[in-house]
């Protein structure tokens, strides 16, 4: 049996994989309204290429509006796996921007509390290869 | 009320209780023969645990003294993933942290394979190539 297929013996952390999966595919329908319900006030999102994270719910909605035009991520998630304070989901993305293509893979890493995302840190097997593309957004 | 435990969960406690005990050899005995060992950095995988073994018996001549921290561990029947903290302290004393999520395949409570990611894969293979700040 899965640990994620809701079966007889139900976890705690089912509800921060659902959670994950409904801001997952949130950002692929770029729900603002949805993913901004899915974020904590004072969250932490760390972003593979910056130094510090941005901070609060806010920054980062702005953050999002800014970039989001700039390109189009198609993820496909490959897992997602948790215990009860973190949530790990499997991607393998593909963005084009400007006419140009990248695929990747990364890892993303969450807090959820109270159903909502109180941090996240993004981690892949080569951090210079996405650096590169998407340098200046 | 805690949740039970995935049993790949329960193996990779185990493995890091031995490794601990008995130092990193003794995590030779939960991979496959014929694992595949991505590493940062590395185009090719090493393939089957001798060749990672002698990687291993290699590494502390090489970069001295490397401990890890592991932060979490979480698993479904497909994956492991180990949320681990790393410190190399260099024989002359300089130490270098790092995070990474290392991600794993297990069959029949071996693993098959292995993958590690980081938020910052440049700098740590410019600290394991020798080569300066970019």
């Amino acid at each position: 049996m899965s640990m994620n297929d809701g079966g007889p013996s139900k976890r705690s952390s089912d509800a921060a994989v659902a959670v994950i999966r409904q801001l997952s595919e949130a950002f692929n329908a770029r729900d603002e309204a949805t993913i901004s319900s899915l974020l904590a006030d004072n969250i932490e999102w760390h972003e593979i290429g910056r130094a510090e994270p941005i901070r609060g719910k806010a920054a980062l909605a702005e953050r999002f509006s800014g970039a989001l035009p700039k390109w189009q991520i198609t993820p496909e998630v490959h897992d997602i796996v948790a215990n009860d304070d973190h949530v790990v989901m499997l991607v393998t993305a593909t963005a084009t921007m400007d006419g140009r293509s990248f695929t990747y893979r990364v890892a993303e890493i969450y807090h959820v509390r109270d159903g909502k995302v109180t941090a996240r840190w993004a981690f892949s097997d080569d951090t210079a290869a996405i650096n590169e593309f998407f340098a200046g957004t | 009320m805690g949740n039970p435990e995935h049993p790949n969960v329960t193996l990779f406690k185990e493995a890091e209780a031995a490794m601990q005990s008995q130092g990193p050899e003794a995590w030779v005995e939960y991979l496959a023969d014929d694992v595949v060992w991505h590493e940062i950095g590395a185009d090719e995988p090493i393939r089957g645990k001798l060749a990672l073994a002698e990687r291993w018996a290699g590494l502390g001549a090489a970069f001295g003294d490397l401990t890890t921290d592991t932060h979490a561990v979480m698993a479904d029947d497909e994956h492991v993933v180990q949320l681990v903290n790393v410190t190399v302290t260099k024989p002359d004393g300089e130490t270098f942290k790092y995070r990474t999520a290392e991600i794993y395949h297990v069959k029949d409570g071996k693993v098959t394979e292995r993958w590690a990611f980081s938020d910052d894969t440049d700098r740590i293979n410019r600290f394991f190539t020798g080569a300066p700040p970019a």
